[in-house]
């Protein structure tokens, strides 16, 4: 067991860093909330630099060590969806958006206005669903992430994956949400601190108080916990019951992230002058995508303790 | 070197052959109190009262997989304790300790447990570990599960040079012991919540019951990751010979408190009066779960180590 990377995948995350430190960001991500797009120049930078091939060419830890990263820096970009989850399930990783779609979803979906191919999870299954890119119409969010509005007749059509290929389309997904859900809390829990040290109040820094530290205290743990369980999952290749326990644990902590960070930071969390709304709005919407912590717990029982299970 | 998040062939080796020693020694349920002489000088011999001491050849991962198999059957003594002083005691005293013949005591500052039966008697204030003796004519006090603690009066020898190290271990070890602890009590309300008939259908069936069991579950997972997380950069600055950093090992610590605390307040809720009986399964866990969260090495301190890890990390993420 080794919890450093090693020289490869060292050299891999830090020219992820700096592509992201030069390409996206918290403002750019205002800037392109403002109006609705999606980030095609990071893609594009991201698919040169081959990162979007990582999972394939070098495997799924570094893929989701890019995810984790590009949610850390509020990338505007399906970058879970077409860099860890796409590549589990297709032989050709498509040069479009990828959107991933449940079958039986009503609400509208991350990114589908924008998408080249849907990933449908319709039971067993999984289906391949090619569309006009643009063609979906798009649905206004204050989350952060454009979205889009999937027909009832598309989420039924398109090309079947094969046996398994719908249980398999669940766990890499609970995966790549695992990880954004996780980037997020930690951008914005180092967003907090960081404003915390600076304001003061009673002649100190905010952050030098006891029960302040506490609080931050709690949530560090759980943020670190969130990173290795999902980074664990993924060396793994994503096996059904750790991707739910990660999945799972992300989503809660997400919530006590939210509540927290905007408690200590008051009302200025909550202004477009301050970056954290950036990071805690998409929490909120990444923390329901797929039933929640509940639907994740349940899926931890069914692995665990249904008939049969080890 | 490399992200390589599994336990290694000679780790799992160590996992099991304690596991195969306390399936062996201990059996069924843990005895109250404290660790009878031939087990205490099993252990010496299978190697785990040297575990991650500057002699040993494993280190805190070797000890993590040891102690997770300590914790599964509510291991009797002051085992953790063992390992501190391998880290802050004198190298002729470490090797006393490692053969099983010398037994130290971490406790506060009136509280000395495994006393008397412990010949060295730390005292854990703050972020520093003093060698303490208690003076004699202490008082014998019993503990919840029956292991015997003195209320004395300390003389402070002398603050042991190597203090974080050994606090920092003691974290490391307690949460490792009671994350194996925690997975058993999950296991055994989950075993009795897919059994037991209640109605006509196994009670696990019920919303109520599996998804506070599910819930636990997730806490001791991600306490158990933070632990091996905390034993790798142990191991890691031990190879490069820095001392500990603080914070990881704290973390796992809060965490696995935190979640076997929890897993025995929901297994004996799933449980009910079954939970309570002193032949076990559940009780002797749970009693020694709770015995070992009181621990003096506290959480205050471990807080703030996690405190500093916070603000160093955002020093270097936002310079």
């Amino acid at each position: 067991m080794d919890f450093e990377l090693d020289g490869e995948q060292q050299a891999i995350l830090d020219s992820v860093d700096v592509l992201l430190s030069l390409r996206a960001g918290p403002e750019r991500a205002i800037a392109l909330a403002a109006k609705g797009e999606l980030d095609h120049d990071l893609a594009r930078a991201l698919r040169e630099a081959g990162f979007l091939s990582l999972a394939t060419e070098v495997g799924p830890l570094e893929a989701a060590l890019l995810v984790e990263r590009a949610a850390r820096a509020a990338a505007v970009l399906d970058v879970g969806a077409r860099a860890l989850v796409a590549p589990a399930l297709l032989r050709e990783v498509p040069d479009v958006p990828v959107a991933l779609v449940h079958a039986d979803g009503r609400g509208p979906v991350r990114h589908a206005a924008f998408a080249g191919v849907l990933l449908v999870a319709d039971g067993a299954v999984a289906r391949l669903v090619r569309v006009e890119p643009g063609s979906l119409a798009p649905v206004r969010s204050g989350y952060g992430d454009p979205l889009g509005f999937v027909p009832e007749a598309l989420r039924r059509s398109g090309e079947a994956l094969g046996a398994g290929s719908g249980e398999r389309l669940l766990r890499w997904w609970r995966l790549a949400l695992a990880l954004e859900l996780s980037g997020a809390s930690t951008a914005a829990l180092a967003t907090t601190v960081a404003y915390l040290k600076q304001r003061r109040q009673f002649g100190r820094a905010i952050g030098s108080f006891q029960a302040v530290q506490h609080r931050l205290a709690r949530c560090a743990i759980r943020t670190e916990a969130s990173r290795w369980l999902a980074l664990e999952a993924a060396h793994h290749g994503a096996p059904g019951e750790r991707v739910a326990v990660a999945a799972a644990h992300a989503a809660d902590t997400a919530a006590q992230v939210f509540r927290e960070t905007h408690q200590l930071s008051g009302a200025i969390g909550f202004t477009r002058e301050h970056d954290l709304h950036v990071f805690s709005m998409r929490l909120q919407s990444l923390r329901l995508e797929l039933g929640g912590s509940t639907a994740h717990a349940r899926a931890i029982t069914a692995e665990r303790w249904a008939e049969g299970a080890p | 070197m490399s992200l390589d998040l599994a336990f290694s062939s000679e780790q799992l080796a160590v996992g099991e052959a304690v596991a195969g020693f306390c399936r062996e020694r201990v059996g069924g349920a843990p005895p109250a109190g404290d660790c009878p002489a031939d087990w205490w000088q099993g252990l010496a011999e299978l190697g785990v009262l040297e575990l991650a001491s500057p002699e040993a050849e494993g280190g805190a991962l070797e000890a993590t997989a040891a102690f997770e198999e300590l914790g599964a059957v509510a291991f009797p003594g002051p085992v953790v304790e063992a390992l501190i002083g391998g880290q802050v005691l004198r190298r002729e005293e470490r090797a006393a300790v490692a053969r099983g013949a010398l037994r130290v005591s971490v406790g506060t500052h009136d509280l000395a447990p495994f006393v008397p039966g412990c010949e060295v008697q730390l005292e854990v204030s703050g972020q520093s570990l003093f060698r303490a003796p208690l003076a004699a004519g202490f008082e014998s006090l019993s503990s919840l599960d029956a292991e015997p603690v003195a209320r004395g009066v300390r003389t402070r020898e002398e603050r042991l040079e190597r203090s974080r190290a050994g606090l920092d271990l003691g974290r490391l070890l307690l949460a490792a012991y009671l994350v194996g602890a925690a997975r058993r009590v999950v296991a055994l309300a989950a075993d009795h919540a897919r059994t037991r008939t209640q109605f006509g259908r196994p009670i696990g069936d019920f919303q109520a019951v599996a998804h506070p069991l599910a819930d636990v579950y997730i806490g001791v997972a991600s306490a158990e990751t933070l632990t091996h997380a905390a034993a790798c950069e142990w191991d890691e600055r031990r190879d490069e010979g820095e001392g500990p950093s603080p914070g990881l090992a704290a973390a796992a610590w809060l965490a696995a408190r935190e979640a076997a605390l929890e897993a025995c307040h929901v297994a004996h809720q799933v449980m009910g009066a079954q939970g309570m009986t002193l032949e076990g399964p559940l009780y002797p866990l749970s009693r020694r779960i709770r015995q070992r969260a009181s621990h003096a090495i506290g959480t205050a301190t471990a807080r703030e180590s996690m405190v500093a890890r916070l603000d160093a990390r955002v020093g270097e993420s936002l310079g």
